[in-house]
């Protein structure tokens, strides 16, 4: 090493020993900031939450459909699921989310109270949430009911839907359940696939297929039909981490790779394969996109399209509003919101690579991904 | 891995990493929110994170990546260089001239552009090989020889580090 490397090297060093110790500010977030759990890692929640379902009844206000789920539907004469206003469309792909036991559509809420939105989906004829009894419910706006009822075991407390369509999907103790929002009832109850009870998993809703997730493989069921396909995995670390427009997105843990694969025989496979070192990776509606809660690929040319340059950085991203325009979470330490852990929500556009802050300064907040919350049983 | 796990990596590796960031950036609060941006991502994903061979370079992966994404974006209204924050230039004996000089070269360095300053910092203080910089980057080995070479002969070109002209290396072990 010369002389002017040593120089380099030595002021570095002495800058690096002159930095500032480390603020209270990130220790103090880092223990408050919620956490997105992994959808297969929830036996011990979903253990806690099961024992917390037997001791607590809600009431909750019957809608105008019918019983056909058999579900076991109860009523109370309270307001929960009305909206501040009435809600026309759910199908204009409004910003989501939920805050305690009020329902955010946009500008719009529904108060759900007293139930606790652990999981929500949007779907086009209203929202379906799980809440702190591990019971399902639907509701438009309108009033709520009660759909169904979730297990006690991993997988058990996420709820599948696609970017459109009136379906939802989950598994409720030894069956796979697919309800219709808009015709109210249920058009799926199928036993879940043979394996071990930690692989089971309602993976993905694409258009009118249901696709379900066990140790071995992954059943397919046609809804229309009622009739089952099953995909052997061709890597056996593989999950199902999504599914849109016939492409699915397998995620291998073991190697960080997701790779997407086209339903359609003639296609040469994989149509993406990366290492992204991620999990909780999703296919934008018509999979032109595939985005892990940091990283934006254009999944055809495997092109890293992050919007590195938005301000403020989109850090996970939430749902995806049309084929372009997606849903962001960032954490926002400048607000001066009393909240520790204050989180703005960003609309991005993926082919414009852009931004906008469209709710700032949220706290504790349920995304609309239908994995429940963590920390909700904590509180 | 449990969360017990992450804790005693922040306190493990948070000063560390706020060294790296405050090199990079050459400013405390901007390497705070480095750092922090970094601590949440591993974070949110610390199952995964500490299952790979090494969480902190992961870290340091995402302070160089966020760095250079805000450089992109604050370089048109930032002044990265805060003289408030830099020791005054001292004369008169020799260890206060090893000081004014050192405050020089950190001038120096600190108006480099961000993938230069990125790859010296890397280079001189992280002690990476191109390769693992080249990694880290996500560029070519190559591009990384040419951007610590153009960082080095233009910190030449400043008049008060002008006065050492032996001509630079690799520093051994790099290749």
């Amino acid at each position: 090493m010369n002389q002017f490397d040593e120089r380099i090297r030595s002021t570095l060093d002495r800058r690096a020993q002159d930095a500032p110790p480390a603020a209270p500010i990130i220790s103090r977030v880092l223990t408050r900031e919620p956490r997105r759990r992994n959808r297969r890692g929830w036996l011990a929640a979903a253990a806690v939450a099961a024992a917390t379902a037997a001791i607590v009844a809600v009431g909750v206000t019957q809608l105008g459909g019918d019983d056909s789920a058999g579900s076991g539907i109860a009523s109370s004469s309270n307001d929960s699921g009305i909206a501040s206003s009435p809600i026309e469309s759910f199908t204009q792909g409004r910003v989501t989310y939920a805050e305690e036991s009020t329902i955010h559509y946009g500008d719009q809420t529904i108060d759900v109270g007293p139930h606790k939105v652990m999981a929500l989906v949007p779907t086009d004829a209203g929202f379906v949430f799980v809440d702190a009894d591990l019971a399902v419910n639907f509701t438009d706006g309108r009033g709520l009911e009660q759909i169904g009822h979730t297990g006690g075991f991993t997988g058990d407390l996420v709820l599948a839907a696609d970017d459109t369509g009136p379906y939802v999907g989950w598994i409720d103790g030894g069956n796979a359940v697919v309800y219709d929002t808009a015709n109210r009832a249920e058009v799926l109850r199928e036993p879940v696939p043979a394996g071990a009870e930690a692989a089971r998993d309602m993976a993905a809703i694409d258009g009118d297929l249901a696709y379900v997730e066990g140790s071995d493989g992954v059943d397919v069921w046609d809804l229309t039909t009622q009739t089952k396909t099953t995909i052997t995995r061709t890597n056996p670390s593989d999950q199902l981490g999504d599914v849109a427009n016939g492409y699915l997105l397998w995620e291998d843990p073991n190697g960080s790779t997701s790779s997407v694969v086209s339903r359609n025989p003639k296609a040469e496979q994989p149509v993406f394969n990366k290492v992204i070192g991620e999990e909780e990776d999703q296919l934008s509606p018509d999979a032109t996109y595939v985005a892990s809660p940091i990283w934006l690929f254009d999944r055809a040319t495997q092109q890293d399209i992050t919007p590195r340059d938005a301000h403020p950085l989109p850090q996970a991203t939430l749902q995806w509003l049309d084929n372009d325009r997606y849903v962001a979470d960032t954490i926002n330490i400048h607000t001066s919101s009393p909240d520790p852990d204050p989180h703005d929500l960003l609309v991005c556009t993926a082919s414009a690579g852009t931004c906008t802050v469209v709710a700032e300064s949220l706290g504790y907040i349920t995304y609309p991904d239908g994995i429940a919350n963590e920390g909700a049983w904590e509180n | 891995m449990t969360e017990t796990d992450f804790d005693q990596f922040v306190s493990l590796r948070t000063e560390g990493l706020l060294r790296l960031a405050y090199l990079l950036c050459g400013d405390a609060h901007t390497a705070e929110d480095l750092v922090q941006e970094a601590l949440l991502r591993c974070h949110r994903r610390w199952e995964k994170v500490a299952r790979i061979a090494s969480p902190e370079a992961y870290a340091r992966r995402v302070v160089i990546n966020q760095h250079l994404s805000w450089r992109r974006r604050l370089s048109s209204t930032e002044l990265v260089i805060q003289p408030d924050h830099l020791p005054q230039r001292q004369s008169a004996t020799d260890v206060q001239e090893t000081f004014a000089d050192r405050d020089l070269t950190w001038r120096a360095i600190q108006q480099l552009p961000a993938r230069q300053r990125t790859v010296l910092v890397l280079r001189y203080y992280e002690d990476l090989p191109d390769a693992d910089i080249a990694d880290l980057l996500g560029s070519p080995v190559g591009t990384v020889r040419s951007l610590a070479a153009r960082a080095i002969a233009r910190l030449r070109t400043q008049p008060e580090l002008a006065d050492d002209t032996t001509p630079t290396s690799p520093p051994e072990g790099r290749a």
